[in-house]
């Protein structure tokens, strides 16, 4: 929220602090499909200010919709005129937004104190630098909890914004500064979960030449604080089917469960989401995409996270609803970790997906 | 004044009806149209003034009900046995005056005298459900005459002037933001009004979720009572808002990311018409905007709320001046909404 | 009663969880077949039995006819396979059981072949003294359904669903004990309603709905949807809900035998439930009150702030064990849960719907106002959206 903000310079440069010292450590130049990745995952965009990574994104699409648009809530829809005769409608979506801190008070001394947006988990703040919307730095700092406290409570983080004091004001908010990072395979970065989403769905749109189906594709705002901008798209799309396309929780890492999904062995089908069963008539349709496609694909049943399901399937009359998932690693964390064919598959599997006649 | 007999009126979640009444006999002179929804809302339509005005419509909501207590069971003794509607702090519970049902049936929340307490037990917090009203029956049936299962309860609590300019009342969250809306449908607007009176907010803003999808505004203002935490404390730490310090606008709360354009003119009027004006401490409480914006293809929607300390107890206080400065900025903010970009 | 224990015997003896109702359904739709005129199935598999209304000859004809929604959910609790291991195979739950009333239960496990399992759980004499005193996490059970890991892995596969294996048992004075009697019981009463109702007029539309999702989550998505989708005038709930029992010191609750339960709260109309208790007293149904602060817990608390809103009430069969296998009803609560639909049903006149529809004023000059032609005046540009910024 910008008030009485005109000493207030909107900077759009990523990381104004750590630019020099940002640098990957592969030399490899980036494929474009890891370039748009790294864009979209450096880009601020904590849930309620999703307009930075809005643009990106409707640049990106622009060319490769019939018409977009953006609705009262915030989400962008694009929309894409099918062929088919016996056409449905599709809609298929990411959210754009990432979890977040918000200034809720700011003390004599410039200290900052804050609430969460999203699975913030305090034990990840510690130490992290955060970012504001308008590239002020932040480190989250602790107050002392005596010598024995082992474990940290959120009311004890705070902000310390030393270095622009009287850059931010109560209500702004602030997503982890983190730069996006190739390690073999593998992609790591902070918001990777959401954004691997978003990249997967224009990617999708790229590589999707002719569908007989009217599909629609949205990216929404407010997931993470309860998927709260989903439904408003379903409720005026009116699809026939649906789609989310998110991140799993993954297993294969030391002291997880020995079910569950790995980084690597193909994009997981999800079973539940945060409130929801995903519909058998949905999930069916993901499986025979998957099947026609030859990718490799998981089942998931990990435990639920918040996810868009729920508000579409509840959207008017229902809308049968099912998730596509990129396993992902570290979650919520500044370092989010997914494996760059399970991305490839993903789109391939999407590609067919909406190909296909229903 | 009219917000003592709002509140001083009975109207716990599903019980509103006599709010409601009493707002209503006040819109007859008023607004062009109401009417009373399934989950007993009261929808009021106030059309446009002029020809070619602004065809956004506009809702404004206020909701009627209060927290408070329902009778659950009389025992064989003739003891109360009640539950909670709406959030209440059970430590605010014991030895009040309370009244039951329609016939305002006075009792009292009795509690085990300290002196037969063990030291152990005076450190805890006693549960509602381990708490009776005693009403002075001698059995349940002689119980039985007078209340039954279903009735609600109310606190006993009286409308009082208080202070400098301030008043103290039960359910003044948030008859205080109905009184202001009544107000607020003396005068006319270049818009179509809506004012939604709603219901069952302080158990899931249950009406405000119909109403705003029977409405389908283009834009929803929610008028509010909210957390007042001012007291003096050692840690500095943020007030949430601060009495007298003016209506206080919502950024964000745990319900609601407010729509920033919104908002944002609010402030700018406040500040403009040299009305004091307050940012609530950010994700922090909830309101019936939490229903509101998400209801349809989406709302952009806003918050703008009177401090109230002691809010959910049996008597909160709000200042006078926070009221008038309140209907002043919505007086000078309201015109611009049917052009707002 | 032994038409309708063997309906309640067929009924909880089909298998179906939260989100895998397809066997439900399809009894459903075969039991609806034989009382309704039309079928509907929402696009989340809710099922939609519509009863036109048989207007006594004498009544007046109206322009749109009041609809009646009377709804039970179809689902219940199970378990969800999440993985094999050494043949074992590992489980979640959909819905909410008690893990201590898991270990040692037959079930089923749905996969390519329906497997009859065991819930089993580590021996006690390997146990500590100390391990033993504790209850069991879900997971640390497993099911065994005495085959090989590899056959195991053939026939079933992660996101198979798994039921309670029980069949129902008669116990004495017309109580009955078995799994998912929540919500098939209720199930069988709106089925016995439709029975009842099939030789006599009523003015209104009965529209029987089968839903899905109620046990999962709290959301009731199957409810809301398919209410969203009838726009009722009136709404019933049809559902089960704690009984006295051993162990349960709660003196407010109700008791088994002692005829439904009609509640009232904030999740009820209070005209729907006057109208409930009006239609049991002339009938001289033995019922019962509940009364709820706030949530009902049932797909009530969704249908009534579905759409535009709904008039909604809610009718409770008393059940003992909720959640385990061997819930317990009376017989004769079904038979009056039946009874008093049927009675509330031929109270419901054509102008009933009006009677719930709340007070509506309109300004004497506003009418006039209306009543002229109006003048459409497009408005340039101003009042478009407000966007997002």
């Amino acid at each position: 929220m910008a008030r009485k903000n005109s000493n207030r310079e909107k900077n759009t440069a990523p990381f104004p602090a750590f630019e020099n010292q940002a640098r990957a450590p592969t030399t490899q130049p980036l494929t474009p499909f890891k370039r748009l990745l790294k864009r979209l995952s450096e880009a601020y965009g904590p849930s309620g200010s999703e307009e930075g990574v809005r643009e990106l994104v409707r640049d990106e699409i622009k060319q490769l919709a019939d018409q977009v648009r953006v609705d009262a809530f915030g989400n962008l829809i694009a929309q894409r005129r099918g062929s088919g005769s016996r056409r449905k409608k599709i809609m298929l979506s990411a959210h754009l937004d990432e979890i977040g801190v918000m200034v809720s008070f700011i003390d004599t001394r410039g200290y900052a104190r804050f609430g969460t947006l999203g699975a913030v988990k305090p034990l990840t703040l510690l130490g992290a630098r955060v970012q504001f919307e308008n590239g002020a730095v932040g480190i989250i700092g602790r107050q002392a909890q005596g010598a024995a406290r082992t474990e940290i409570d959120m009311e004890a983080l705070f902000i310390d914004v030393s270095g622009a004091p009287t850059a931010i004001q109560v209500g702004d908010s602030a997503c982890f500064a983190r730069e996006f990072l190739e390690a073999g395979d593998f992609l790591i970065g902070k918001a990777l979960g959401a954004r691997a989403g978003c990249a997967i769905l224009i990617e999708t749109m790229r590589r999707l030449k002719k569908s007989p189906h009217d599909i629609f594709c949205v990216f929404t705002v407010q997931q993470q604080v309860g998927a709260r901008g989903a439904g408003a798209a379903a409720f005026a799309i009116q699809p026939d089917v649906a789609f989310v396309l998110d991140a799993a929780s993954a297993s294969d890492m030391p002291g997880a469960p020995a079910q569950g999904i790995a980084l690597g062995k193909g994009p997981a089908i999800k079973f539940q989401d945060e409130g929801a069963l995903t519909s058998a008539r949905a999930r069916e349709m993901l499986l025979e995409a998957a099947r026609q496609t030859r990718v490799p694909y998981q089942l998931d049943v990990t435990p639920r996270a918040m996810g868009d399901t729920l508000p579409i399937q509840a959207a008017r009359e229902g809308v049968p609803t099912a998730a596509l998932a990129l396993p992902m690693r570290y979650l919520n964390t500044a370092s989010e970790m997914a494996h760059s064919r399970d991305a490839q598959d993903a789109i391939e599997l999407c590609v067919m997906l909406l190909q296909r006649p229903v | 004044m009219f917000l003592e007999k709002l509140s001083n009126a009975r109207g716990i979640p599903g019980d509103e009806a006599q709010v409601r009444a009493l707002i209503a006999e006040q819109l007859k002179k008023t607004v062009d149209e109401y009417r009373v929804d399934a989950l007993g809302n009261l929808i009021a339509l106030k059309r446009a003034t002029r020809r070619n005005s602004s065809r956004r419509k506009i809702l404004l909501a206020a909701h009627m009900d209060e927290v408070g207590l329902l009778v659950t069971h009389i025992d064989r003794d003739g003891f109360v046995q009640f539950d909670k509607v709406g959030g209440i702090d059970d430590r605010v519970l014991p030895s009040k005056a309370v009244l039951i049902g329609a016939a305002r049936v006075p009792g009292v929340i009795g509690f085990k005298p300290q002196h037969r307490s063990l030291e152990a037990e005076r450190k805890k917090v006693v549960a509602h459900a381990d708490l009776r009203i005693d009403i002075g029956a001698a059995s349940r049936e002689d119980a039985r005459r007078v209340v039954g299962p279903g009735d609600s309860i109310t606190f006993d609590t009286r409308f009082s002037t208080f202070g400098e300019n301030c008043v103290r009342g039960k359910a003044l969250d948030d008859r205080a933001g109905c009184a202001l809306l009544v107000e607020v449908l003396r005068d006319a607007y270049p818009f179509d009004l809506y004012a939604a009176f709603t219901t069952q907010e302080e158990i899931g803003l249950r009406g405000a979720r119909v109403a705003g999808y029977s409405v389908a505004p283009d834009i929803a203002l929610v008028l509010e009572a909210t957390i007042c935490d001012d007291s003096p404390r050692e840690e500095e730490q943020s007030p949430t808002t601060r009495l007298g310090a003016g209506p206080a606008l919502t950024l964000a709360d745990r319900g609601l990311l407010a729509h920033k354009t919104l908002t944002r003119f609010l402030h700018e009027t406040a500040v403009a018409q040299k009305i004091p004006v307050q940012f609530k401490q950010p994700l922090v409480g909830g309101t019936d905007a939490g229903q509101l914006h998400r209801t349809r293809a989406g709302v952009p929607s806003a918050v703008i709320s009177l401090p109230a300390r002691y809010i959910h107890s049996p008597a909160a206080i709000i200042s006078l001046d926070d009221f008038n400065n309140a209907l002043k900025l919505l007086r000078a903010a309201l015109p611009g909404l049917g052009d707002l970009t | 009663m032994s038409g309708l224990s063997e309906l309640l015997t067929k009924f909880s003896q089909t298998h179906g969880t939260s989100g895998y109702e397809d066997n439900v359904r399809a009894l459903v739709v075969r039991e609806f077949k034989k009382l309704v005129d039309e079928i509907e199935i929402t696009p989340l598999g809710s099922v939609i039995g519509i009863r036109r209304a048989r207007p006594s000859p004498k009544s007046s004809r109206r322009a749109e006819t009041s609809r009646l929604l009377v709804e039970a959910h179809m689902d219940e609790i199970g378990l969800l396979v999440t993985g094999i291991e050494d043949g074992f195979v590992r489980f979640d739950e959909i819905g909410h059981f008690d893990p201590r009333v898991l270990p040692s239960q037959n079930v089923l496990v749905h996969g390519r072949k329906t497997l009859p399992g065991v819930i089993g759980s580590r021996p006690p004499h390997v146990l500590s003294a100390a391990d033993r005193k504790k209850s069991l996490a879900l997971r640390e059970l497993f099911i065994d359904v005495g085959m090989s890991d590899a056959r195991v892995r053939e026939l079933v596969r992660v996101g198979d669903f798994i039921t309670i294996d029980r069949n129902v048992i008669a116990l004495q004075n017309d109580f009955v004990a078995g799994k998912a009697f929540d919500d098939r019981s209720s199930l069988v009463a709106l089925l016995e309603f439709l029975r009842l109702v099939q030789r006599v007029n009523h003015a209104w539309d009965v529209y029987a709905v089968a839903n899905v999702n109620e046990e999962d989550s709290a959301t009731y998505v199957g409810a809301l949807t398919s209410t969203f989708r009838i726009r009722p005038h009136m709404a019933i709930c049809l559902d089960v809900t704690h009984a006295q029992q051993p162990g349960l010191h709660d003196d407010a609750a109700p008791t088994t035998g002692a005829g439904p339960c009609i509640a009232r709260g904030a999740n009820v109309h209070p005209r729907v439930f006057e109208k409930l208790r009006a239609a049991a007293a002339r009938a001289t149904l033995p019922h019962q009150i509940t009364v709820y602060g706030g949530d009902t817990e049932t797909n009530a608390w969704l249908m009534q702030v579905a759409g535009e809103g709904v008039p909604t009430g809610l009718v409770e069969i008393p059940l003992r064990y909720m959640h385990t296998s061997v819930e317990t009803i009376h017989l004769a609560d079904v038979t009056h849960t039946a009874e008093l639909l049927g009675a509330l049903l031929q109270t419901l006149t054509a102008d009933d719907a009006k009677d719930l529809q709340g007070e509506r004023f309109v300004r004497a000059e506003s009418k006039r106002a209306r009543a002229k032609p109006k003048r459409v005046v497009r408005t340039p540009a101003r009042g478009k959206k407000l966007k997002r910024k």
